[in-house]
């Protein structure tokens, strides 16, 4: 049995050593502060930000709905890191609840539990962009310095170790068909190859905003509140001026009834999509076009379980570290949507839930969890008008929830990216494939599964649907009609407000988006710091 | 594309779903006025729990063991197996939102009023007199209806409940799961 120790926990040790880090629930009474910055999230957008700020010699405040846990606290228990480090204790859903929604809520934010698959964003994406939302300064060329710099601080690199078996049947069963495979670029540093960076990494390996910008903002005197909801923006005449936040209870759920409100000239939004909509919304910002919380993108995910006659073990090892995009441009940007086929990590309870049915035919199936290979297809949503992404509102409880059309066009690209997952799975050597669909059989001929594939009703609760990639809803753009901040991420209708994170990428990015919103949010963040930095006049243009 | 399966005759779904659309809003109704006159939002929770009522337990404790069958252990230990579960659904569901609070509070309370148990659920008698083959027929059509609310409660309630018990350490050794253990 593999043993996790002598881990240096030096996050702790900085808490001990006098970085200023406060459990906002756990304040005695009321606090009003001031900064130059307040940074509301501490995830890709937020942390990058945090560390670009404070070495321009900013002051910074960072809020975050999530607590701090640090490599102690990670025990590679999936009910711990369920319940600590994702929204809603993991219970996120589109609208719905078709979509289940897998998004990071901890000091970090996702970058604390992803799967450190780092991609910069591809070149069509960005043309894209460019062409189609007349984005301005984030050509290939622009963003290339940007990308190189991020990767050299987070250590983004092809991985040392070979891949997992469970990855192998994307590499093995993509050259049986002739069909083009890579391998991922991870964040890494002295990786331990567990298999648990969904539950927060034990080793600090992964080099989250965690354990990288965060530390170096809080060594140069940021301040972090954790545990901090952030419920409405302070606003003053054109000028957004702080943001009024509650201290939470240690359960995420209630209010600890202690009120945190942070004065700044400078307000940055990174609580990513779905949440930073829901902010703007329960302020009641302006919103003459209506554009707040449209245009929300989720890489809708579908997936596809595989049997094997040797094993498998889906949750030991790295979790991600073999792809194909074979099928992800084939049209260019526009045309059928196209796809990124992963693996996907199968720890106990989450395979559980994913696997589907109930009885002896379910206690069946977790006994052979073991020889199970599970694949997944991200859809590149958001480039064709037949892909208009989900909108977020404000539930009853004032939370926001986003809720996501199923079109033909993603029927298509599901029922496609089903056929592709299983193709490779039968190449590979599975006995036996089932796409994650309601009431279907794992089937032991690869023509039989396509004929079933061919005729499945591709519906909301027949076809298993999630989403780990949540983005845009204040989509970036230079007409107001159609966006919410302009190409530097600034609010197009207020003054002193910005947005650095995915909630501002127009469209989905057709890859996991964490050195997306790196690549981006350094960017900005420095075009930002040169705003800020102490001048008689410190106003945008 | 074919249309979807449904299992049943046409007629008898569209009956269940007219008895769905009505009860369903009835029940609703029911619940929320009973709680505007007693002042109250959240029913009190059963003793040791955080959010799961009496009325809950009594449906819980008949679906999990259905739930869960060739999952659970036999013997002396299933019990404990099956509260150990209810308790870990207990606080996974109090971890998510004031939403999900009362969503599934919404869920349950159709599950076990008599009205709504008897037209949506199909149960005759109450849960802890229905026996394992008749749970196991409710969940058979629900989870092959027509109607997408009811394909929802099936995959919501299965999903939920198949997780609260991988969750937890004693369901490892059948799946033959070892995770490396962090040293003390």
């Amino acid at each position: 049995m593999i043993e996790v120790r002598g881990i240096h926990d030096f996050f702790a040790e900085g808490v001990q050593g006098g970085w200023k880090a406060q459990h906002a629930g756990q304040l005695k009474s009321n606090l009003d502060i001031e900064c130059d910055v307040v940074i509301i999230g501490t995830g890709a957008g937020g942390g990058t930000t945090a560390e670009i700020l404070t070495q321009a010699g900013l002051d910074v405040v960072l809020i975050e709905e999530g607590p701090l846990r640090t490599s102690k606290d990670f025990h590679m228990d999936e009910r711990a890191a369920y319940r600590d480090l994702y929204q809603e204790g993991a219970g996120r859903t589109s609208k719905d609840g078709s979509m289940t929604i897998l998004q990071g809520r901890a000091v970090g934010g996702s970058t604390t539990v992803n799967w450190t698959s780092s991609f910069r964003t591809p070149p069509l994406t960005l043309k894209h962009w460019a062409d189609v939302h007349g984005i301005k300064g984030m050509s290939v060329n622009d963003m290339a310095p940007w990308f190189e710099r991020v990767e050299k601080r987070l250590n983004i690199a092809l991985s040392a170790v070979p891949p997992n078996a469970n990855n192998s049947v994307i590499s093995t069963g993509c050259d049986k068909l002739g069909w083009k495979w890579e391998s991922i670029p991870r964040n890494v540093t002295g990786c331990w190859n567990l298999g648990y960076c969904g539950m927060g990494c034990p080793t600090n390996a992964k080099q989250s905003m965690l354990v990288t910008t965060i530390p170096d903002a809080l060594e140069r005197g940021a301040r972090l509140y954790y545990r901090a909801r952030a419920e409405k923006l302070l606003v003053e005449g054109k000028r957004v001026t702080g943001v009024y936040c509650v201290g939470m209870r240690d359960d995420g759920v209630f209010s600890a009834g202690v009120a945190l409100t942070v004065r700044a000239r400078h307000v940055v939004m990174s609580g990513g999509g779905i949440n930073n909509p829901g902010l703007l919304l329960r302020s009641g910002v302006p919103d003459p076009h209506r554009t707040i919380g449209k245009r929300t993108f989720l890489h809708p995910v579908n997936m596809v379980f595989a049997q094997f006659d040797n094993a498998i073990e889906p949750w030991s090892g790295a979790p991600q570290s073999t792809y194909s995009d074979y099928f992800q441009w084939k049209n260019g940007a526009t045309g059928p949507m196209g796809f990124k086929i992963e693996a996907i990590p199968l720890h106990p309870g989450l395979a559980s839930s994913l696997i589907g049915g109930h009885g002896q035919a379910h206690a069946e199936d977790m006994q052979k969890l073991g020889n199970t290979n599970g694949l997944i297809s991200l859809l590149r949503d958001g480039f064709v008008e037949d892909s208009p992404g989900g909108t977020v509102s404000l539930r009853d409880d004032d939370m926001p929830t986003v809720d996501y059309p199923m079109t033909d066009v993603l029927r298509d690209g599901l029922r496609r990216s089903f056929l592709a997952m299983a193709e490779i799975q039968f190449a590979a050597g599975a006995k036996a494939v089932r796409p994650k669909q309601l009431n279907v059989p794992y089937y032991k001929k690869w023509s039989e599964c396509q004929a079933a594939i061919n005729s499945y009703p591709i519906e909301k609760f027949q076809t298993g649907l999630g989403s780990a990639h949540v983005m845009g809803g204040c989509a970036m753009g230079e007409n107001v009609k159609s966006s919410v901040v302009d190409s530097q991420g600034r609010f197009h209708h207020l003054e002193g407000l910005s947005m650095l994170d995915a909630s501002i990428f127009p469209t989905s990015i057709g890859a996991n988006p964490q050195l997306s919103i790196y690549g981006v949010t350094s960017r900005l963040a420095t075009l930002l710091a040169e705003r800020l930095k102490p001048q008689p006049e410190p106003q945008k243009a | 594309m074919n249309t979807p399966k449904t299992g049943q005759p046409d007629n008898e779904s569209r009956r269940q779903f007219l008895r769905v659309g009505f009860l369903g809003a009835l029940a609703l109704s029911t619940v929320s006025t009973a709680a505007l006159l007693t002042g109250c939002s959240t029913p009190p929770a059963a003793k040791g729990f955080r959010l799961f009522r009496e009325s809950d337990l009594k449906v819980l404790r008949a679906l999990v063991p259905v739930v869960l069958a060739g999952a659970l252990p036999v013997g002396d230990s299933a019990q404990a197996a099956v509260e150990e579960t209810i308790h870990t659904l207990d606080n996974f569901i109090f971890g998510t939102s004031r939403a999900g609070h009362k969503q599934i509070g919404q869920l349950f309370d159709l599950l076990s009023m008599p009205a709504t148990r008897y037209a949506v659920v199909g149960l005759s008698d109450d849960w802890d007199k229905s026996s394992p083959e008749a749970i196991n027929a409710f969940l058979a059509r629900w989870q092959t209806s027509r109607f997408q609310m009811l394909r929802a409660g099936y995959m919501g309630l299965t999903q939920m409940i198949n997780m609260s018990w991988y969750l937890q350490p004693r369901s490892w050794a059948a799946i033959n799961y070892i995770p490396p253990r962090v040293a003390a």
